[in-house]
């Protein structure tokens, strides 16, 4: 059981921004997505459109055909972790949280719930309020995750976390996809982490799709061309540049799209070189840009 | 109401009340002290001719304090309700059964009281006179007690709600502006139930107290229409973004 | 059967991957496995480890990890038998043989030759030291 979504002309627009615009997007159901923006790029009011935390208000969110804001047939259906913040309240505690979300959760697991507990060594019966920022976010993902929702999103729910929790989040989000396919979108600054986790990546900016891929087909879109200057220039004319560096006669040309074999032959003659970019570096490239 | 939405909206009650339960008993426990302390102490240094209700006073208390727990109920559990998955209109059901709730709580306790309080003046051969006007002539009458203050709590916590929900809304200036307009329903039912200092206003003004059961079902009429209204408002709430 | 593709740590940790971003990922995967066959660790008709242990055990989306075990299966390198998994073909290590062979002077001895033109090294050097390397090797 998985959701697939259908955003169509969503725009949202804040008093002093506009924070998405005019984003059209189609998601199957059943992968691992990776949400990628800068902070302010409009990853979060997306995916809060998406969970009914918003309503729409120009454009459509449509959600396994229907839309989900005050739709209980779909909100029960789906789980947005913003950090850990919104399934907690002051004063409650880990395990009054628990009981609440395995109430409310129709395909909520206790076992995984317990799992999670002990793998992040967040004790039952402690308040929240005294739990450090990172198993705040733990608590977040047990949530998140032993849920099982049908469509389950992270936003940054990583955030106060060290190294091994995430990795272990990592770790235990595999595994429990792998039992229980679903569609799951991770909103991350991460990417080398974790970039392996998805099936597709989507870049946002500005509120704008940047670029919607099969992750290894993103991957191999990227290419540094590196050589002399003047076969650099003249190898990469009408290609969609998205950086250069230079050191001395030598270039270094990032482009992005599709290098074909006969220009991959042309390049060598050329005696340039075509190295792949890393997702990270390729995602900084399509959203570099005045941020103001 | 579906199946989903009666199912969930118990849920949603069943973890109010557990969220309310312990200030709910607190406050029931240390007001009742405090007023058997007072007694005591009013008792022993009274003038024996007075015959004043001490009780009475404990009413701005169980009006006030459920009034604040209305305040928060939109800014603390809507946010948890909606990320639980949770629409706004079971949560809205939850929470005008929360209020309706809160202050049958309180009018079973004010009645409570007024009943001790008769007994304890009977032991002496007195009667409790009381400075406000009330639907009942005397402490024992618990089935006009209980009504009165129930619609008279009610009406401040729907109002609470109102307010609370406007905060989370529109956020602080804009509300604190409005606020004599949000406390309007909490007023008009003090107003036609001749309570508190809007119903002193009233008598103050020459006023007649309307008959009982136009006030009584004016007031169900005002409450209905702000309970009402406040889940269609809160069904258009957007959820915050967190603070960073 | 993790043991066969245990040489090859994987660790979140240090950011150490047997993948790099040199091709994709799922054509790395097929060319491990390839690998793991040629040199035998991986024998005729022995199973291979199902998309998802793969997935699980080097971190991967098991879409990717299906996605290269799919091309070994339409390469006839690996053959599926419903509801059990999959193995390896029988003569696929002898064809992978042959197909190697068939590139070695193409994507080895050509591209070692020119890089010996461009620096400067004389062949009869590198004759040499194959020679020397040739070791107990059957002439």
């Amino acid at each position: 059981m998985s959701l697939g979504i259908d955003i169509q002309g969503l725009t949202v627009r804040y008093p002093d921004v506009t924070a998405i615009d005019d984003l059209t997007l189609r998601l199957a159901g059943g992968k691992i997505y990776g949400l990628l923006g800068r902070n302010g790029s409009g990853k979060t009011t997306l995916l809060s459109l998406i969970a009914a935390y918003r309503r729409v208000r120009e454009g459509r969110v449509i959600v396994d055909g229907q839309e989900p804001f005050e739709n209980e047939r779909l909100t029960q259906q789906i789980c947005l972790i913003r950090e850990a913040g919104d399934v907690v309240i002051d004063g409650d505690s880990v395990g009054n949280i628990l009981r609440r979300a395995r109430l409310l959760r129709p395909t909520w697991d206790d076992d995984a719930a317990e799992r999670l507990l002990e793998l992040f060594e967040l004790p039952r019966r402690r308040g929240v309020s005294k739990l450090s920022r990172g198993q705040r976010s733990a608590l977040g993902i047990t949530v998140g995750l032993a849920s099982r929702a049908p469509l389950t999103m992270f936003d940054e729910s990583y955030l106060g976390m060290d190294a091994p929790s995430r990795y272990a989040f990592y770790d235990a989000l595999l595994e429990d996809y792998m039992e229980h396919p679903r569609t799951i979108i991770l909103s991350t600054h991460l990417i080398e982490e974790v970039a392996r986790l998805f099936e597709e990546v989507v870049i946002i900016d500005r509120g704008r799709l940047v670029a919607h891929e099969d992750t290894d087909t993103l991957r191999m879109r990227g290419a540094a061309v590196v050589g002399p200057a003047v076969a650099v220039d003249d190898f990469t004319a009408g290609m969609t540049v998205l950086g250069e560096q230079r050191l001395g006669g030598t270039k270094s040309v990032t482009v992005y799209g599709d290098i074909g074999e006969d220009a991959r032959r042309v390049a060598t003659d050329w005696g340039l070189e075509l190295s792949p970019v890393a997702l990270q570096d390729l995602f900084v490239h399509l959203t570099k840009g005045d941020h103001a | 109401m579906s199946a989903t939405t009666y199912q969930r909206t118990g849920v949603a009650v069943r973890d109010l009340t557990l969220g309310f339960r312990l200030s709910l008993i607190w406050f029931v426990v240390i007001i009742a002290i405090a007023f058997a302390v007072i007694g005591a102490i009013v008792v022993s240094v009274r003038d024996p001719s007075t015959t004043e209700s001490v009780w009475e006073n404990s009413a701005y208390a169980t009006r006030y304090f459920p009034l604040s727990q209305g305040i928060m109920l939109t800014a603390v559990y809507l946010p948890v309700a909606v990320a639980s998955g949770l629409t706004r209109r079971t949560f809205g059901y939850a929470a005008t059964i929360g209020v309706i709730g809160i202050s049958g709580i309180m009018a079973v306790f004010e009645a409570a009281g007024y009943l001790v309080e008769y007994w304890a003046f009977d032991l002496t051969g007195d009667v409790p006179t009381y400075a406000t006007p009330h639907l009942f002539e005397h402490g024992y009458q618990f089935w006009i007690s209980v009504p009165e203050v129930w619609i008279v709590v009610a009406g401040n916590v729907a109002a609470g709600w109102l307010i609370g929900s406007a905060y989370y809304r529109w956020g602080w200036l804009g509300p604190t502006l409005a606020l004599p307009l949000l406390i309007i329903p909490a007023l008009v039912v003090e107003a036609l139930m001749s309570v508190g200092w809007a119903g002193a206003a009233m008598d103050a003004m020459g006023f007649e107290r309307p008959p009982t059961w136009l006030a009584v079902t004016s007031c169900l009429a005002v409450l209905a229409i702000t309970l009402s209204g406040v889940h269609r408002f809160v069904r258009t709430i957007d959820i915050r973004p967190q603070k960073a | 059967m993790l043991r066969f593709f245990g040489e090859v740590m994987n660790l979140w940790t240090e950011g150490v991957c047997m993948f790099d971003d040199r091709s994709p990922i799922y054509h790395q995967i097929a060319e491990a496995i390839k690998n793991d066959i040629l040199s035998g660790e991986l024998g005729a008709d022995e199973q291979v480890m199902s998309t998802n242990q793969y997935a699980a055990y080097y971190r991967i989306n098991p879409a990717t990890a299906a996605k290269g075990f799919q091309q070994l299966v339409d390469e006839g390198v690996l053959y599926k038998r419903r509801g059990i998994g999959m193995f390896v073909s029988p003569d696929a290590r002898r064809s992978l043989v042959e197909q190697r062979r068939e590139r070695f002077f193409a994507d080895v001895v050509e591209p070692m030759v020119s890089e010996a033109r461009i620096i400067g090294i004389p062949l009869d050097d590198v004759v040499a030291r194959i020679q020397a390397m040739r070791g107990g090797e059957p002439v």
